[in-house]
């Protein structure tokens, strides 16, 4: 078992029922509640993917009107 | 402090985290995991930064993944560019002097409204696109197509323009 938010082991937490390094709650009878893997899911995954292209669409906005601004010379 | 211990330090820095609780926590199979993690983040920036650096502003300046070459400026040369130059190069052998204005040439080289107006001025042809001159040299030795500008300059990898002798008789034009 591992911390859906920051992917510590739980192994040794089930009692207390909180992750001992973020105290993010869980439930061991609740699957949804931690990660099986010390890795993000697979909809984690697919955020993190449309999250970075989104923002590298952003970033090269910024990036092409700075190389105009150079090209136009200002 | 070895290096390992340092790299503890760094990361428990970077998450924010209890470096203490992730020595005593954090076992092989835990170990293994925040690495396969630090690759999925590695594989993030190696999809973000050639969007971001390289292929998304070449999409928005030139419409196109990869940067501007000046083989992007042949389709424009020979559709606007090889007809005018043909027109100026027959208007020389006919008069033997270069036309100063567009409107010199038409309509008897060019059909009428053809081109920009702007595209010759006193026997020097250039061609304003994608924020770059397009012109044609006519000094022999260096003729041919060139194109300058902030993101490519250099000979454009279309042949000089020829044309065969008079085939009609040459008469001065207006």
């Amino acid at each position: 078992m591992y911390c859906r938010k920051c992917y510590a082991k739980l192994d040794g937490a089930t009692h207390i029922r909180a992750c001992p390094q973020c105290l993010h709650g869980f439930d061991p009878a609740d699957a949804r509640t931690y990660l099986v893997r010390g890795f993000p899911s697979a909809w984690r995954i697919v955020g993190y993917v449309v999250a970075t292209t989104v923002i590298s669409i952003g970033g090269a906005f910024v990036v092409a009107l700075f190389q105009m601004g150079i090209a136009s010379g200002h | 402090m070895n290096l390992n211990l340092g790299c503890w330090i760094i990361a428990g820095l970077l998450r924010g985290g209890n470096v203490v609780k992730m020595l005593v926590l954090e076992d092989d199979e835990a170990r293994r995991w925040r690495y396969r993690r630090y690759l999925l983040r590695l594989g993030l920036v190696a999809l973000g930064m050639p969007i971001a650096f390289y292929f998304g502003p070449n999409w928005i300046l030139f419409g196109k993944l990869t940067r501007l070459s000046v083989e992007d400026f042949v389709p424009i040369v020979q559709q606007e560019g090889v007809p005018i130059v043909r027109a100026m190069k027959e208007y020389e052998r006919d008069t033997g002097r270069l036309p100063a204005t567009l409107e010199d040439l038409q309509p008897r080289y060019l059909p009428a409204g053809f081109g920009n107006h702007r595209c010759i001025s006193n026997g020097y042809f250039h061609l304003g696109t994608r924020d770059h001159e397009v012109e044609y040299e006519f000094k022999p030795g260096v003729e041919g197509w060139w194109v300058i500008g902030p993101f490519v300059s250099g000979a454009i990898p279309v042949p000089p323009v020829t044309i065969g002798p008079a085939t009609r008789p040459i008469s001065p034009v207006r």
